[in-house]
Protein backbone atom coordinates (compact mmCIF):
# COMPACT_ATOMS: atom_id res chain seq x y z
CA UNK A 1 0.00 0.00 0.00
CA UNK A 2 1.46 3.31 -1.02
CA UNK A 3 0.79 6.32 1.11
CA UNK A 4 1.59 9.95 0.83
CA UNK A 5 4.15 9.72 3.60
CA UNK A 6 6.94 9.28 1.07
CA UNK A 7 9.00 12.40 1.35
CA UNK A 8 10.65 13.12 -1.91
CA UNK A 9 11.47 11.37 -5.08
CA UNK A 10 14.83 9.69 -5.01
CA UNK A 11 16.64 10.17 -8.26
CA UNK A 12 17.94 6.94 -9.70
CA UNK A 13 21.04 7.43 -11.76
CA UNK A 14 21.15 5.32 -14.86
CA UNK A 15 24.78 4.35 -14.46
CA UNK A 16 24.89 0.81 -15.71
CA UNK A 17 24.03 0.06 -19.29
CA UNK A 18 21.07 -2.14 -18.51
CA UNK A 19 18.59 0.66 -18.12
CA UNK A 20 16.55 1.47 -15.10
CA UNK A 21 14.18 -1.06 -13.68
CA UNK A 22 10.95 0.37 -12.40
CA UNK A 23 11.31 0.96 -8.71
CA UNK A 24 7.72 1.54 -7.82
CA UNK A 25 5.77 -1.10 -9.61
CA UNK A 26 2.95 1.37 -9.89
CA UNK A 27 2.25 0.56 -13.47
CA UNK A 28 4.22 -2.60 -13.98
CA UNK A 29 2.24 -5.31 -15.63
CA UNK A 30 -0.89 -3.20 -15.78
CA UNK A 31 -3.30 -4.41 -18.36
CA UNK A 32 -6.72 -3.03 -19.02
CA UNK A 33 -9.87 -5.11 -19.03
CA UNK A 34 -10.29 -5.07 -22.82
CA UNK A 35 -6.97 -3.72 -24.03
CA UNK A 36 -4.33 -6.05 -25.39
CA UNK A 37 -1.43 -6.97 -23.12
CA UNK A 38 0.78 -3.95 -22.82
CA UNK A 39 4.30 -4.33 -24.18
CA UNK A 40 7.63 -3.28 -22.75
CA UNK A 41 9.70 -0.71 -24.61
CA UNK A 42 13.48 -0.85 -24.40
CA UNK A 43 16.04 1.71 -25.55
CA UNK A 44 19.52 0.20 -25.78
CA UNK A 45 22.49 2.52 -26.03
CA UNK A 46 20.80 4.98 -28.36
CA UNK A 47 23.01 7.69 -29.85
CA UNK A 48 21.93 9.87 -32.69
CA UNK A 49 23.24 12.87 -34.56
CA UNK A 50 22.14 15.21 -37.32
CA UNK A 51 24.07 17.05 -39.94
CA UNK A 52 23.36 20.74 -39.49
CA UNK A 53 23.07 23.14 -42.42
CA UNK A 54 26.74 24.12 -42.36
CA UNK A 55 27.76 20.47 -42.45
CA UNK A 56 28.80 20.02 -38.84
CA UNK A 57 27.56 17.00 -36.95
CA UNK A 58 25.25 17.80 -34.04
CA UNK A 59 24.81 15.11 -31.43
CA UNK A 60 21.15 14.90 -30.48
CA UNK A 61 21.16 11.83 -28.25
CA UNK A 62 24.05 10.31 -26.41
CA UNK A 63 23.90 6.84 -24.91
CA UNK A 64 20.25 6.53 -23.91
CA UNK A 65 19.37 3.38 -21.98
CA UNK A 66 15.86 3.11 -20.73
CA UNK A 67 13.40 0.30 -20.10
CA UNK A 68 9.71 1.05 -19.96
CA UNK A 69 7.82 -1.77 -18.26
CA UNK A 70 4.55 -3.19 -19.59
CA UNK A 71 1.70 -0.88 -18.64
CA UNK A 72 4.02 1.75 -17.27
CA UNK A 73 3.52 5.47 -17.92
CA UNK A 74 6.88 7.12 -18.44
CA UNK A 75 7.28 10.84 -19.03
CA UNK A 76 10.44 12.17 -20.63
CA UNK A 77 11.12 15.77 -19.65
CA UNK A 78 13.87 18.07 -20.77
CA UNK A 79 14.70 21.49 -22.14
CA UNK A 80 13.81 22.16 -25.74
CA UNK A 81 16.39 20.82 -28.12
CA UNK A 82 17.37 17.93 -25.87
CA UNK A 83 16.33 15.34 -28.42
CA UNK A 84 13.11 14.22 -26.73
CA UNK A 85 11.14 14.11 -29.94
CA UNK A 86 13.97 12.32 -31.73
CA UNK A 87 13.85 9.68 -29.01
CA UNK A 88 10.13 9.18 -29.60
CA UNK A 89 10.61 9.12 -33.38
CA UNK A 90 13.20 6.39 -32.92
CA UNK A 91 10.87 4.38 -30.71
CA UNK A 92 8.12 4.71 -33.30
CA UNK A 93 10.37 3.68 -36.18
CA UNK A 94 10.06 7.07 -37.91
CA UNK A 95 13.82 7.49 -37.52
CA UNK A 96 16.64 4.98 -37.29
CA UNK A 97 19.23 5.61 -34.59
CA UNK A 98 22.87 5.91 -35.66
CA UNK A 99 23.91 3.75 -32.69
CA UNK A 100 21.89 1.37 -30.52
CA UNK A 101 18.50 -0.22 -30.92
CA UNK A 102 14.92 -0.07 -29.69
CA UNK A 103 12.59 -2.92 -29.04
CA UNK A 104 8.91 -3.08 -28.29
CA UNK A 105 7.94 -6.43 -26.80
CA UNK A 106 11.20 -7.87 -28.03
CA UNK A 107 10.71 -6.74 -31.64
CA UNK A 108 12.24 -3.96 -33.64
CA UNK A 109 9.58 -1.34 -34.38
CA UNK A 110 8.41 -0.04 -37.70
CA UNK A 111 5.86 2.62 -38.61
CA UNK A 112 2.35 1.44 -39.12
CA UNK A 113 2.54 -1.03 -36.25
CA UNK A 114 -1.08 -1.49 -35.21
CA UNK A 115 -0.17 -1.91 -31.56
CA UNK A 116 1.27 1.59 -31.48
CA UNK A 117 -0.77 4.79 -31.18
CA UNK A 118 0.52 8.33 -31.65
CA UNK A 119 -0.68 11.61 -30.32
CA UNK A 120 0.95 14.83 -31.47
CA UNK A 121 0.92 18.42 -30.29
CA UNK A 122 -1.01 19.40 -33.39
CA UNK A 123 -4.23 17.49 -33.85
CA UNK A 124 -3.77 16.81 -37.59
CA UNK A 125 -7.53 16.41 -38.01
CA UNK A 126 -8.58 16.05 -41.63
CA UNK A 127 -10.74 19.11 -42.40
CA UNK A 128 -12.76 17.27 -45.07
CA UNK A 129 -13.96 14.64 -42.62
CA UNK A 130 -16.57 15.16 -39.97
CA UNK A 131 -15.59 14.69 -36.33
CA UNK A 132 -16.97 11.15 -36.52
CA UNK A 133 -15.07 10.49 -39.75
CA UNK A 134 -11.87 11.67 -38.12
CA UNK A 135 -12.27 9.38 -35.13
CA UNK A 136 -12.88 6.52 -37.56
CA UNK A 137 -9.78 7.27 -39.66
CA UNK A 138 -7.19 5.12 -37.88
CA UNK A 139 -9.62 2.20 -37.57
CA UNK A 140 -10.45 2.59 -41.25
CA UNK A 141 -6.80 2.28 -42.22
CA UNK A 142 -6.47 -0.74 -39.96
CA UNK A 143 -9.42 -2.41 -41.66
CA UNK A 144 -11.99 -2.32 -38.86
CA UNK A 145 -15.45 -3.05 -40.36
CA UNK A 146 -17.66 -0.02 -40.89
CA UNK A 147 -20.30 -0.79 -38.29
CA UNK A 148 -17.86 -1.54 -35.53
CA UNK A 149 -15.88 1.53 -36.51
CA UNK A 150 -18.84 3.82 -36.12
CA UNK A 151 -19.95 2.13 -32.93
CA UNK A 152 -16.53 2.51 -31.31
CA UNK A 153 -16.08 6.05 -32.60
CA UNK A 154 -19.40 7.19 -31.12
CA UNK A 155 -18.58 5.53 -27.81
CA UNK A 156 -15.22 7.31 -27.70
CA UNK A 157 -16.77 10.64 -28.63
CA UNK A 158 -19.03 10.11 -25.66
CA UNK A 159 -16.00 9.38 -23.49
CA UNK A 160 -14.30 12.62 -24.48
CA UNK A 161 -17.55 14.56 -24.05
CA UNK A 162 -18.23 15.34 -27.69
CA UNK A 163 -21.43 13.36 -28.27
CA UNK A 164 -23.12 16.34 -29.89
CA UNK A 165 -20.35 17.07 -32.34
CA UNK A 166 -20.12 13.82 -34.30
CA UNK A 167 -21.47 15.51 -37.43
CA UNK A 168 -19.58 18.76 -37.06
CA UNK A 169 -16.56 19.75 -39.11
CA UNK A 170 -13.20 20.16 -37.35
CA UNK A 171 -13.21 23.86 -38.28
CA UNK A 172 -16.26 24.33 -36.06
CA UNK A 173 -14.44 23.11 -32.94
CA UNK A 174 -12.22 24.90 -30.45
CA UNK A 175 -8.57 23.86 -30.08
CA UNK A 176 -9.32 21.81 -26.97
CA UNK A 177 -12.21 20.03 -28.66
CA UNK A 178 -10.06 19.28 -31.68
CA UNK A 179 -7.42 17.68 -29.46
CA UNK A 180 -10.14 15.60 -27.79
CA UNK A 181 -11.07 14.30 -31.23
CA UNK A 182 -7.41 13.47 -31.84
CA UNK A 183 -7.29 11.60 -28.52
CA UNK A 184 -10.41 9.64 -29.47
CA UNK A 185 -8.94 8.87 -32.89
CA UNK A 186 -5.72 7.56 -31.34
CA UNK A 187 -7.40 5.48 -28.64
CA UNK A 188 -9.97 4.01 -31.03
CA UNK A 189 -7.52 1.37 -32.24
CA UNK A 190 -6.77 0.43 -28.61
CA UNK A 191 -3.00 0.71 -28.98
CA UNK A 192 -0.96 -1.29 -26.51
CA UNK A 193 1.83 1.28 -26.70
CA UNK A 194 0.97 4.97 -26.73
CA UNK A 195 3.51 7.55 -27.88
CA UNK A 196 2.61 11.07 -26.84
CA UNK A 197 4.58 13.98 -28.26
CA UNK A 198 3.59 17.03 -26.21
CA UNK A 199 -0.09 16.36 -26.87
CA UNK A 200 -1.34 19.07 -24.53
CA UNK A 201 1.24 21.76 -25.26
CA UNK A 202 -0.88 23.75 -27.69
CA UNK A 203 -3.71 24.21 -25.19
CA UNK A 204 -4.43 26.96 -22.67
CA UNK A 205 -3.72 26.23 -19.01
CA UNK A 206 -7.25 25.22 -17.97
CA UNK A 207 -8.08 23.22 -21.08
CA UNK A 208 -4.80 21.43 -20.59
CA UNK A 209 -5.83 20.20 -17.12
CA UNK A 210 -9.24 19.12 -18.34
CA UNK A 211 -7.73 17.11 -21.17
CA UNK A 212 -4.99 15.60 -19.03
CA UNK A 213 -7.65 14.43 -16.61
CA UNK A 214 -9.81 13.02 -19.40
CA UNK A 215 -6.82 11.28 -20.91
CA UNK A 216 -5.72 9.84 -17.55
CA UNK A 217 -9.09 8.20 -16.95
CA UNK A 218 -9.26 6.82 -20.50
CA UNK A 219 -5.77 5.44 -20.10
CA UNK A 220 -6.74 3.77 -16.84
CA UNK A 221 -9.31 1.65 -18.67
CA UNK A 222 -7.00 0.97 -21.60
CA UNK A 223 -3.88 0.05 -19.60
CA UNK A 224 -1.41 0.70 -22.39
CA UNK A 225 2.27 1.34 -21.96
CA UNK A 226 2.81 5.08 -22.43
CA UNK A 227 5.81 7.18 -23.32
CA UNK A 228 5.04 10.88 -22.96
CA UNK A 229 7.35 13.58 -24.24
CA UNK A 230 6.76 16.92 -22.59
CA UNK A 231 8.47 20.10 -21.46
CA UNK A 232 5.79 20.57 -18.82
CA UNK A 233 7.07 19.12 -15.56
CA UNK A 234 3.73 19.38 -13.76
CA UNK A 235 2.10 17.40 -16.55
CA UNK A 236 4.81 14.74 -16.37
CA UNK A 237 4.43 14.28 -12.61
CA UNK A 238 0.64 14.34 -12.68
CA UNK A 239 0.38 11.63 -15.32
CA UNK A 240 3.44 9.42 -15.12
CA UNK A 241 4.73 6.55 -13.00
CA UNK A 242 8.29 7.66 -13.68
CA UNK A 243 9.76 10.94 -14.84
CA UNK A 244 12.90 10.71 -16.95
CA UNK A 245 14.88 13.94 -16.90
CA UNK A 246 17.12 14.70 -19.86
CA UNK A 247 20.06 17.04 -20.13
CA UNK A 248 20.29 19.88 -22.55
CA UNK A 249 21.72 18.71 -25.89
CA UNK A 250 23.38 16.39 -26.43
CA UNK A 251 20.51 14.56 -24.75
CA UNK A 252 21.51 12.20 -21.98
CA UNK A 253 19.42 10.83 -19.15
CA UNK A 254 20.21 12.99 -16.16
CA UNK A 255 18.00 11.27 -13.60
CA UNK A 256 14.94 9.09 -13.29
CA UNK A 257 12.33 9.85 -10.63
CA UNK A 258 9.64 7.41 -9.60
CA UNK A 259 6.43 9.32 -8.94
CA UNK A 260 4.83 7.56 -6.04
CA UNK A 261 1.49 9.24 -6.07
CA UNK A 262 -1.48 6.90 -5.60
CA UNK A 263 -3.77 6.07 -8.50
CA UNK A 264 -6.34 6.82 -9.67
CA UNK A 265 -5.20 10.41 -9.62
CA UNK A 266 -7.37 13.42 -10.18
CA UNK A 267 -5.38 15.97 -12.08
CA UNK A 268 -7.49 18.70 -10.48
CA UNK A 269 -6.95 17.73 -6.87
CA UNK A 270 -3.26 17.15 -7.56
CA UNK A 271 -2.96 20.89 -8.16
CA UNK A 272 -3.25 21.45 -4.42
CA UNK A 273 -1.65 18.18 -3.33
CA UNK A 274 1.36 18.51 -1.04
CA UNK A 275 3.19 15.40 -2.23
CA UNK A 276 2.72 16.50 -5.82
CA UNK A 277 4.39 19.81 -5.08
CA UNK A 278 7.24 18.14 -3.22
CA UNK A 279 7.91 16.01 -6.28
CA UNK A 280 7.70 19.08 -8.44
CA UNK A 281 10.22 21.06 -6.40
CA UNK A 282 12.60 18.13 -6.16
CA UNK A 283 12.65 17.48 -9.90
CA UNK A 284 12.50 21.13 -10.86
CA UNK A 285 15.78 21.83 -9.05
CA UNK A 286 17.46 19.41 -11.41
CA UNK A 287 15.55 20.50 -14.48
CA UNK A 288 16.30 24.17 -13.79
CA UNK A 289 20.03 23.45 -14.15
CA UNK A 290 19.34 22.36 -17.71
CA UNK A 291 16.92 25.10 -18.58
CA UNK A 292 18.80 28.13 -17.24
CA UNK A 293 21.60 29.42 -19.44
CA UNK A 294 25.05 28.34 -18.33
CA UNK B 1 -23.66 2.77 -25.04
CA UNK B 2 -24.86 4.12 -28.28
CA UNK B 3 -28.02 2.81 -29.78
CA UNK B 4 -29.52 3.05 -33.20
CA UNK B 5 -31.85 5.77 -31.91
CA UNK B 6 -28.83 7.79 -30.84
CA UNK B 7 -27.39 7.55 -34.30
CA UNK B 8 -30.70 8.73 -35.71
CA UNK B 9 -30.79 11.67 -33.35
CA UNK B 10 -27.25 12.36 -34.37
CA UNK B 11 -28.18 12.49 -38.01
CA UNK B 12 -30.82 15.09 -37.13
CA UNK B 13 -28.19 17.10 -35.32
CA UNK B 14 -26.02 17.07 -38.37
CA UNK B 15 -28.86 18.23 -40.56
CA UNK B 16 -29.60 21.10 -38.19
CA UNK B 17 -25.99 22.18 -37.92
CA UNK B 18 -25.59 22.19 -41.66
CA UNK B 19 -28.86 23.95 -42.41
CA UNK B 20 -28.27 26.82 -40.03
CA UNK B 21 -25.53 28.73 -41.85
CA UNK B 22 -27.20 28.02 -45.16
CA UNK B 23 -30.42 29.69 -44.03
CA UNK B 24 -28.48 32.72 -42.87
CA UNK B 25 -26.75 33.06 -46.22
CA UNK B 26 -30.08 32.72 -48.01
CA UNK B 27 -31.35 35.88 -46.38
CA UNK B 28 -28.22 37.71 -47.44
CA UNK B 29 -28.64 36.34 -50.97
CA UNK B 30 -32.09 37.91 -51.44
CA UNK B 31 -30.63 41.39 -51.02
CA UNK B 32 -27.80 40.61 -53.42
CA UNK B 33 -30.23 39.22 -56.01
CA UNK B 34 -32.36 42.39 -55.86
CA UNK B 35 -29.27 44.54 -56.39
CA UNK B 36 -28.22 42.36 -59.31
CA UNK B 37 -31.67 42.79 -60.85
CA UNK B 38 -31.34 46.56 -60.41
CA UNK B 39 -27.98 46.50 -62.21
CA UNK B 40 -29.48 44.55 -65.14
CA UNK B 41 -32.49 46.86 -65.42
CA UNK B 42 -30.23 49.90 -65.16
CA UNK B 43 -27.85 48.61 -67.80
CA UNK B 44 -30.42 47.69 -70.43
CA UNK B 45 -32.65 50.66 -69.53
CA UNK B 46 -29.91 53.18 -70.15
CA UNK B 47 -28.80 51.24 -73.24
CA UNK B 48 -32.33 51.47 -74.60
CA UNK B 49 -32.53 55.16 -73.72
CA UNK B 50 -29.23 56.01 -75.41
CA UNK B 51 -30.19 54.06 -78.53
CA UNK B 52 -33.75 55.48 -78.75
CA UNK B 53 -32.50 59.05 -78.42
CA UNK B 54 -29.85 58.30 -81.08
CA UNK B 55 -27.05 59.28 -78.72
CA UNK B 56 -25.59 55.94 -79.70
CA UNK B 57 -26.24 54.73 -83.24
CA UNK B 58 -28.54 51.66 -83.12
CA UNK B 59 -26.81 50.42 -86.27
CA UNK B 60 -23.70 49.87 -84.16
CA UNK B 61 -25.10 49.01 -80.72
CA UNK B 62 -28.56 47.72 -81.68
CA UNK B 63 -31.09 48.19 -78.85
CA UNK B 64 -32.53 45.92 -76.18
CA UNK B 65 -36.07 46.24 -77.56
CA UNK B 66 -34.74 44.71 -80.78
CA UNK B 67 -32.19 42.12 -79.72
CA UNK B 68 -34.20 40.54 -76.88
CA UNK B 69 -37.01 39.67 -79.33
CA UNK B 70 -34.35 38.44 -81.79
CA UNK B 71 -32.92 36.26 -79.02
CA UNK B 72 -36.38 34.95 -78.12
CA UNK B 73 -37.23 34.26 -81.72
CA UNK B 74 -34.00 32.33 -82.18
CA UNK B 75 -34.76 30.28 -79.07
CA UNK B 76 -38.41 29.52 -79.88
CA UNK B 77 -37.71 28.58 -83.51
CA UNK B 78 -34.76 26.51 -82.34
CA UNK B 79 -32.36 28.12 -84.82
CA UNK B 80 -30.13 29.60 -82.14
CA UNK B 81 -30.51 26.52 -79.95
CA UNK B 82 -29.14 24.15 -82.55
CA UNK B 83 -26.18 26.50 -83.10
CA UNK B 84 -25.70 26.64 -79.34
CA UNK B 85 -25.83 22.84 -79.28
CA UNK B 86 -22.90 22.65 -81.71
CA UNK B 87 -20.90 25.06 -79.58
CA UNK B 88 -21.76 23.25 -76.34
CA UNK B 89 -20.76 19.94 -77.88
CA UNK B 90 -17.30 21.25 -78.74
CA UNK B 91 -17.06 22.93 -75.33
CA UNK B 92 -17.92 19.80 -73.36
CA UNK B 93 -15.89 17.37 -75.42
CA UNK B 94 -12.89 19.70 -75.29
CA UNK B 95 -13.37 20.38 -71.58
CA UNK B 96 -13.75 16.69 -70.76
CA UNK B 97 -10.64 15.74 -72.74
CA UNK B 98 -8.64 18.60 -71.22
CA UNK B 99 -9.80 17.64 -67.71
CA UNK B 100 -8.89 13.97 -68.02
CA UNK B 101 -5.52 14.73 -69.61
CA UNK B 102 -4.87 17.57 -67.19
CA UNK B 103 -5.67 15.49 -64.11
CA UNK B 104 -3.40 12.69 -65.29
CA UNK B 105 -0.60 15.11 -66.21
CA UNK B 106 -0.93 16.95 -62.88
CA UNK B 107 -0.76 13.66 -61.02
CA UNK B 108 2.32 12.50 -62.93
CA UNK B 109 4.08 15.83 -62.35
CA UNK B 110 3.32 15.75 -58.64
CA UNK B 111 4.16 12.10 -58.11
CA UNK B 112 7.26 11.56 -60.25
CA UNK B 113 10.15 13.92 -59.69
CA UNK B 114 11.82 13.07 -63.00
CA UNK B 115 8.72 13.78 -65.07
CA UNK B 116 8.34 17.06 -63.22
CA UNK B 117 11.93 18.10 -63.90
CA UNK B 118 11.84 17.12 -67.57
CA UNK B 119 8.33 18.04 -68.66
CA UNK B 120 7.37 21.09 -66.66
CA UNK B 121 9.62 23.62 -68.47
CA UNK B 122 8.10 22.51 -71.77
CA UNK B 123 4.60 22.80 -70.40
CA UNK B 124 5.27 26.25 -69.00
CA UNK B 125 6.73 27.26 -72.35
CA UNK B 126 3.83 25.97 -74.39
CA UNK B 127 1.35 27.49 -71.95
CA UNK B 128 2.85 30.95 -72.56
CA UNK B 129 2.16 30.72 -76.31
CA UNK B 130 -1.06 32.63 -77.17
CA UNK B 131 -3.09 29.63 -78.31
CA UNK B 132 -5.65 31.72 -80.17
CA UNK B 133 -2.89 32.55 -82.62
CA UNK B 134 -2.51 28.85 -83.27
CA UNK B 135 -6.18 28.42 -84.20
CA UNK B 136 -5.53 28.81 -87.97
CA UNK B 137 -2.78 26.20 -87.66
CA UNK B 138 -5.20 23.79 -85.99
CA UNK B 139 -7.67 24.36 -88.86
CA UNK B 140 -4.88 23.61 -91.32
CA UNK B 141 -3.98 20.41 -89.51
CA UNK B 142 -7.37 19.14 -88.41
CA UNK B 143 -9.65 20.70 -91.01
CA UNK B 144 -12.72 22.90 -90.74
CA UNK B 145 -15.15 21.50 -88.21
CA UNK B 146 -15.52 20.47 -84.60
CA UNK B 147 -12.18 18.67 -84.26
CA UNK B 148 -9.95 21.71 -84.72
CA UNK B 149 -12.16 23.68 -82.31
CA UNK B 150 -11.86 20.89 -79.74
CA UNK B 151 -8.08 20.82 -80.16
CA UNK B 152 -7.99 24.58 -79.55
CA UNK B 153 -10.05 24.13 -76.37
CA UNK B 154 -7.80 21.33 -75.12
CA UNK B 155 -4.71 23.43 -75.78
CA UNK B 156 -6.20 26.18 -73.59
CA UNK B 157 -7.82 24.19 -70.78
CA UNK B 158 -5.35 21.33 -70.38
CA UNK B 159 -2.63 23.42 -68.78
CA UNK B 160 -5.00 25.07 -66.35
CA UNK B 161 -6.23 21.71 -65.05
CA UNK B 162 -2.73 20.19 -65.06
CA UNK B 163 -1.11 23.01 -63.11
CA UNK B 164 -3.91 23.38 -60.57
CA UNK B 165 -3.92 19.60 -60.00
CA UNK B 166 -0.14 19.64 -59.62
CA UNK B 167 -0.29 22.52 -57.12
CA UNK B 168 -3.16 20.90 -55.23
CA UNK B 169 -1.45 17.54 -54.91
CA UNK B 170 1.59 19.24 -53.41
CA UNK B 171 -0.38 21.25 -50.88
CA UNK B 172 -0.95 18.33 -48.51
CA UNK B 173 -0.40 19.32 -44.89
CA UNK B 174 2.81 17.96 -43.33
CA UNK B 175 1.00 16.91 -40.17
CA UNK B 176 -1.41 14.86 -42.27
CA UNK B 177 1.46 13.17 -44.08
CA UNK B 178 3.15 12.38 -40.77
CA UNK B 179 -0.12 10.89 -39.52
CA UNK B 180 -0.38 8.79 -42.68
CA UNK B 181 3.18 7.59 -42.13
CA UNK B 182 2.66 6.62 -38.51
CA UNK B 183 -0.43 4.70 -39.57
CA UNK B 184 1.66 2.82 -42.11
CA UNK B 185 -0.42 4.05 -45.05
CA UNK B 186 0.85 2.76 -48.37
CA UNK B 187 1.20 4.86 -51.48
CA UNK B 188 -2.38 4.32 -52.66
CA UNK B 189 -4.05 4.87 -49.28
CA UNK B 190 -1.96 7.96 -48.66
CA UNK B 191 -3.02 9.36 -52.02
CA UNK B 192 -6.67 8.39 -51.72
CA UNK B 193 -7.29 9.46 -48.13
CA UNK B 194 -4.82 12.29 -47.51
CA UNK B 195 -3.34 13.82 -50.65
CA UNK B 196 -6.31 13.83 -53.03
CA UNK B 197 -8.89 15.33 -50.62
CA UNK B 198 -6.52 18.15 -49.75
CA UNK B 199 -6.00 18.81 -53.46
CA UNK B 200 -9.74 18.91 -54.21
CA UNK B 201 -10.27 22.67 -53.68
CA UNK B 202 -7.39 23.56 -55.99
CA UNK B 203 -8.51 21.02 -58.59
CA UNK B 204 -12.06 22.40 -58.54
CA UNK B 205 -10.78 25.95 -58.98
CA UNK B 206 -8.78 24.76 -61.97
CA UNK B 207 -11.76 22.95 -63.49
CA UNK B 208 -13.93 26.05 -63.20
CA UNK B 209 -11.37 28.24 -64.89
CA UNK B 210 -10.79 25.56 -67.53
CA UNK B 211 -14.52 25.52 -68.31
CA UNK B 212 -14.51 29.27 -68.83
CA UNK B 213 -11.60 28.92 -71.21
CA UNK B 214 -13.31 26.01 -72.97
CA UNK B 215 -16.25 28.29 -73.76
CA UNK B 216 -13.89 30.99 -74.92
CA UNK B 217 -11.99 28.54 -77.09
CA UNK B 218 -15.19 27.16 -78.62
CA UNK B 219 -16.66 30.52 -79.57
CA UNK B 220 -13.38 32.04 -80.80
CA UNK B 221 -12.49 28.88 -82.72
CA UNK B 222 -15.87 28.90 -84.42
CA UNK B 223 -15.67 32.60 -85.15
CA UNK B 224 -12.32 32.16 -86.88
CA UNK B 225 -13.73 29.31 -88.96
CA UNK B 226 -16.83 31.43 -89.58
CA UNK B 227 -18.92 28.44 -90.53
CA UNK B 228 -20.39 26.61 -87.56
CA UNK B 229 -21.84 26.91 -84.10
CA UNK B 230 -22.86 30.04 -82.29
CA UNK B 231 -19.38 31.48 -82.84
CA UNK B 232 -19.76 31.10 -86.58
CA UNK B 233 -23.20 32.70 -86.40
CA UNK B 234 -21.86 35.67 -84.43
CA UNK B 235 -19.03 36.17 -86.96
CA UNK B 236 -21.49 36.00 -89.83
CA UNK B 237 -23.90 38.52 -88.26
CA UNK B 238 -21.01 40.87 -87.49
CA UNK B 239 -19.74 40.56 -91.05
CA UNK B 240 -23.12 41.63 -92.40
CA UNK B 241 -23.66 44.37 -89.80
CA UNK B 242 -26.62 42.56 -88.27
CA UNK B 243 -25.87 43.87 -84.78
CA UNK B 244 -29.34 42.97 -83.53
CA UNK B 245 -28.84 39.29 -84.36
CA UNK B 246 -25.31 39.50 -83.00
CA UNK B 247 -26.48 40.74 -79.60
CA UNK B 248 -29.37 38.27 -79.65
CA UNK B 249 -26.89 35.43 -80.03
CA UNK B 250 -24.67 36.94 -77.37
CA UNK B 251 -27.53 37.02 -74.86
CA UNK B 252 -28.03 33.28 -75.31
CA UNK B 253 -24.30 32.65 -74.97
CA UNK B 254 -24.10 34.60 -71.71
CA UNK B 255 -27.16 32.84 -70.25
CA UNK B 256 -25.85 29.36 -71.12
CA UNK B 257 -22.35 30.14 -69.83
CA UNK B 258 -23.81 31.37 -66.54
CA UNK B 259 -25.99 28.25 -66.19
CA UNK B 260 -23.09 25.89 -66.82
CA UNK B 261 -20.76 27.76 -64.44
CA UNK B 262 -23.53 27.76 -61.82
CA UNK B 263 -23.96 24.01 -62.18
CA UNK B 264 -20.23 23.44 -61.67
CA UNK B 265 -20.24 25.70 -58.63
CA UNK B 266 -23.22 23.81 -57.18
CA UNK B 267 -21.34 20.52 -57.55
CA UNK B 268 -18.29 22.07 -55.91
CA UNK B 269 -20.26 23.48 -52.97
CA UNK B 270 -21.85 20.11 -52.45
CA UNK B 271 -18.63 18.15 -52.58
CA UNK B 272 -16.53 20.62 -50.60
CA UNK B 273 -19.05 21.55 -47.92
CA UNK B 274 -16.34 21.38 -45.26
CA UNK B 275 -14.49 24.10 -47.09
CA UNK B 276 -17.06 26.76 -46.23
CA UNK B 277 -16.53 26.04 -42.53
CA UNK B 278 -12.77 25.91 -42.91
CA UNK B 279 -12.71 29.34 -44.52
CA UNK B 280 -15.21 30.87 -42.14
CA UNK B 281 -13.76 29.17 -39.08
CA UNK B 282 -16.93 29.56 -37.03
CA UNK B 283 -17.74 27.53 -34.00
CA UNK B 284 -21.07 25.96 -33.50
Amino acid sequence: MRTRSIDVATPVQPTDGSGVQPTNGNGAGRSGPDGPTAPAAVFRGISHSFESEDGTLVTALDGIDLTVSPGEFVAIVGPSGCGKTTLLNILSGLEQPKVGSVEVDGHAVRTGDREVGYLFARDALLPWRTVLGNVELNMELFGVPKEERQHRALALLHDVGLDDYAGSWPAQLSQGMRQRVAIARTLATQPALLLLDEPFSALDAQTKLVLQDAFASLWATLGSTVVLITHDLAEAIALADRVVLMTRGPGRIKAVFPVELPRPRSIFSLQSDEAFHRFYEQIWMQLAEEVTPR
Amino acid sequence: MTTVADVGALADDVAVSVARPRRRSKRRNVGARLLQLAVIVGLFGSWQLLASTKVLDPAFVSEPSQFFPAFWHGVTTGDLLSLMGTTLYATFVGFAAASVLGLVAGYLLAEFKLIDLVARPFMTGFNSVPRIALAPLFVLWFGLGALSVIILIVSLSFFIVAFSTYAGLQSCNRDHLLLARTLGAGRFVRFRKFVLPSAAPSIFAGLQLALTYAFLGAVVGEMLQGSQGLGGYLALQMGTFETTNFFGGLVLLVIVALLVAGAVRAVETRMLRWRAYELRGTRR
